[in-house]
């Protein structure tokens, strides 16, 4: 095979058997990679009725045909389980260079199965598979852990995935990171691999990934990257800002959530938003494996911030420095916690790295108890701490107490929806499925909500972008206040970015790239006559295929829905003042393009049609 | 004569240069087996691709004891010629830069060539962190190792 | 006069983040802002600058009051002095987010 390594690596926790086998060749071509093959694995493997924490639940972890190549952006790998944040199937992306490194050790897959007796961390180095003793290592963060791995590797290169005390300690929203600061954050994949006893995966390949045609594949890189070196959005502005471009962005057209979605616009956006940083504390823009765009940012703390915050980063000499936040983290973690300090937000992120959290949830829970706490239903003996939003203190002091679940931060482990319930007001979860939402208000941008309410993994935004159209204003402006071409738009974008992630591109390529400049990549890695309707047509056949098992796994159709909150309150003030979600109008149409019955379930003709029959 | 300007506060560690020479070397993507590293110094958030400086002085020429590393004419790069080297080592141990490899297919050394005047790693560097200049080569290795020992040296006073 | 917001990039072009530009309609706040910050942003700013501009370029987004203008009417949406007018350059290309 070419692309993939044709090579699948399994490991049974339970017994320490490693095994190898060949990749499926036909599910190769029909789900092409990353999030697509690892959801074919599962499915053929997992009872989706299984319990996300139990040894039967399995953690794959999938690179594409891409990874690895010097396609630009060409680092990502997927973590595919079943998520103990939503009981979705949960498909969780991150870059840095450890999926590269999978690939050149000679594996397209890890598929982890059963549960450790004790703490274990697996090297692989080319053909040399091991388990080793973790219990040394239980406990401590990520960023030593992943030091300590890489010590006892002694091979230079080696690329290590690891969880923190959050993950060993099953919060809910347990993140995995690789390279320290690069994350598959959502959904609780870090959560599943404590559950299995695995601290880390250390891996260094030296192999090649063999492509079926180099010299396509050189040809349609470099239009590639041409395209996104003439993109001022990929050329300056991703690198100038990070994604933290967007804060003011979003902020200004009234579409930026603030304190757990009750307003949308938040007064001291400016102080975190991507502006400041790049002017106070910017060090430096660091790549992933292959990524001619570099959005990833260096900080350091301000000068002022380090009487309040250090930092424990390590090498020691690093210790001011940290990487991020992305907009999302200084939403969650900002605005949506009323949070004006950048300083606050940053040592957040960095405990979130550390201990191996998703920032997004965690801002979004801590949000959420804020409301409870101002609300009077929470007491100060309860949270332990005085808890008002816009209390950067509060918001440190529980970052840290949620990975170790200490007081008050067992409660938030278990997200929003769970505390919101033990304390007598579910109303209080802004998410879908169990899942927090990201830092879009859907009532200010209509397609978003559609895109959350129908998101295979609950609230995301990485499946359906709409903000590109109603914001961005590509790749044509669509009124944001309008329902009118959502529902096509937000099917377009689900079977477009699923394809992205299938090839194991990163999706951000997208925001100077088409379809068109990607398809000849995947193409002449593969050796296969991918079209662009190919490509559509595989992303469509993987959303049909998350969609069934979250079915088997008893999520009603009846969850793609939104907090009242959305669909009742409107926004009280700024631009978008009055609006509500009017979802109800955009699901009936979504359904029909889908080409799904009307109560949203795949029909037989329809996956006759894909293959999934 | 051109040479290969580093600028090390340009890179993004991306590794593009790595996959481009591995693909020269190997018609694969092989970073194990590319010419140029990209070193990251995580402690200073920066990095720094390197490969061979083609010292005016190069040691592993005069380490070689069968004449197997010769100046290519056109580019004035050092150059491995693969049927005279013995795969002895001598070189690799004389390059004080380690910039010498021995990962070769057929037990031979080898270290950046130039792509004979058009060097893969430049033209694929999307910062200009790689750039073919007229320039010294070594330049950006002195003021780079100086900031990289000052940062060292101002964490372990603030221990 | 109407409150203006520049953000990213803009900022340095203008020399501002903030100002307040006296003007009746955006394309006469732009022209403002060329007078400002110099004749380099008018390419930023309009689709064909030799020509008497009637499109903003494809990569400039101007909010009034945080309403795009092109849901309003382009460069002939008029300013008030209450108004908060944001403007800044977006430069997508592709099929963004998918």
């Amino acid at each position: 095979m070419h692309g993939w390594t044709g090579c699948v690596l399994r490991v049974d926790l339970s017994t320490g058997a490693i095994g190898r086998e060949e990749l499926n060749p036909d599910w190769a071509r029909d789900f092409v990679g990353g999030r697509g093959i690892g959801a074919r694995y599962l499915w053929q493997e997992v009872d989706p009725q299984v319990d996300a924490l139990a040894p039967e639940n399995k953690l794959i972890f999938a690179t594409g045909p891409l990874t690895g190549t010097n396609a630009s952006c060409g680092s990502r790998y997927m973590v595919v389980t079943k998520g103990p944040l939503t009981g979705c199937i949960t498909t969780s992306n991150s870059g840095g260079h450890w999926g590269p490194e999978l690939k050149f050790a000679g594996y397209d897959l890890l598929i982890l199965e059963g549960r450790a007796e004790r703490p274990v961390y697996l090297w692989i180095f080319d053909d040399v598979v091991e388990l080793r003793p973790a219990e040394h290592l239980w406990g401590t963060g990520v960023f030593d852990s992943e030091d300590a791995i890489r010590r006892e590797t002694g091979i230079p290169g080696t690329s290590v995935a690891c969880i923190g005390p959050a993950g060993e300690n099953l919060v809910r929203y347990a993140a995995i990171l690789n390279d320290k600061f690069r994350a598959a954050g959502r959904s609780g994949v870090g959560a599943v691999m404590g559950s299995k006893n695995l601290k880390g995966i250390a891996v260094r390949g030296t192999g090649a990934v063999s492509v079926a045609d180099p010299s396509a594949l050189m040809a349609a890189q470099w239009a590639q990257k041409q395209v996104l070196s003439e993109a001022p959005l990929t050329s300056e502005g991703l690198p100038a800002y990070g994604t933290l471009a967007l804060m003011n962005v979003i902020n200004e057209h009234g579409a930026l959530p603030t304190r757990n979605y009750r307003e949308a616009q938040f007064e001291e956006a400016e102080a975190i938003s991507g502006e400041e940083l790049a002017q106070t504390r910017l060090a430096a823009n660091k790549a992933c494996f292959a990524c001619t765009i570099a959005c990833g940012r260096v900080s350091r703390i301000s000068e002022e911030g380090r009487a309040r915050y250090t930092l424990n980063t390590s090498p020691r000499n690093w210790k001011h420095a940290t990487e991020g936040p992305e907009y999302e983290n200084a939403w969650s973690l900002g605005a949506d916690c009323g949070v004006a300090d950048l300083d606050a937000i940053l040592k957040a992120n960095t405990i979130c790295n550390d201990l191996g959290l998703d920032p997004i949830s965690l801002g979004a829970t801590i949000a959420a108890a804020m409301e409870l706490y101002e609300g009077g239903v929470l007491s100060e003996e309860q949270t332990g701490m005085p808890l008002p939003f816009g209390s950067g203190d509060a918001l440190v002091a529980l970052s840290e107490a949620t990975g170790y679940r200490r007081g008050f931060g067992d409660d938030l482990a278990e997200g929003s929806k769970r505390m919101g319930e033990k304390y007598g007001h579910p109303e209080v979860f802004m998410g879908v499925k169990g899942q927090e939402f990201p830092a879009y208000d859907p009532r200010a941008l209509q397609g978003m909500g559609l895109g959350y309410a129908t998101s295979n993994r609950g609230a995301c935004h990485l499946r359906a972008y709409t903000v590109a159209a109603e914001v961005v204003g590509e790749p044509e402006p669509m009124d944001p206040r309008a329902t009118e071409g959502k529902a096509q738009l937000a099917v377009d974008m689900q079977n477009i970015s699923t394809a992205v992630d299938a090839a194991g591109l990163c999706v951000f390529l997208t925001f100077g790239n088409t379809l068109s400049d990607l398809t000849p990549l995947v193409a002449a890695a593969t050796g296969i006559a991918y079209d662009d309707d190919a490509l559509v047509r595989a992303g469509e056949r993987i959303w049909n295929l998350e969609r069934l098992w979250n079915l088997r796994a008893g999520i009603d159709p009846s969850e793609d829905k939104l907090p009242k909150r959305m669909l009742e309150d409107a926004i009280p003030a700024g631009p978008a003042r009055g609006e509500v979600s009017r979802l109800a109008e955009m699901l009936p149409e979504y359904y029909a393009v889908r080409g799904w019955s009307p109560d949203g379930r795949p029909d037989a003709a329809k996956l006759a049609e894909l293959g999934l029959g | 004569m051109n040479a290969l300007q580093i600028h090390p506060e340009k890179c993004t560690g991306c590794k593009q240069c790595e996959l481009a020479c591995s693909w020269v070397q190997t018609g694969g993507f092989q970073p194990s087996r590319s010419l140029i590293r990209v070193h990251i110094f995580d402690e200073q958030a920066s990095y720094a691709p390197y490969t061979c400086f083609q010292c005016d002085e190069a040691w592993c020429m005069q380490a070689c004891p069968v004449n197997a590393i010769d100046v290519d004419e056109a580019s004035g790069a050092k150059i491995v010629l693969d049927e005279v080297c013995v795969g002895c080592k001598l070189c690799v141990i004389a390059c004080p830069f380690g910039t010498i490899f021995f990962d070769k297919p057929g037990g031979v050394a080898a270290k950046c060539d130039h792509c004979a005047g058009d060097p893969a790693c430049a033209k694929v560097c999307p910062t200009a962190a790689i750039e073919w200049t007229q320039a010294d080569p070594g330049a950006w290795i002195g003021p780079f190792g100086d900031r990289v020992d000052r940062d060292y040296r101002a964490a372990e006073e603030a221990d | 006069m109407a409150a203006v917001k520049l953000l990213g990039g803009l900022r340095n072009k203008v020399g501002a983040g903030r100002l307040d530009v006296d003007a009746a309609t955006v394309r006469e706040l732009l022209d403002a802002l060329v007078a400002r910050g110099g004749e380099a942003l008018t390419v930023l700013f309009f689709d064909d600058p030799r020509a008497t501009p009637t499109e903003p370029h494809r990569d400039l987004r101007v909010l009034v009051n945080g309403r795009s203008i092109a849901f309003l009417h382009g460069l002939e949406t008029g300013v008030e002095s209450k108004d908060t007018v944001t403007v800044h350059l977006s430069g997508a290309r592709g099929y963004p987010g998918g």
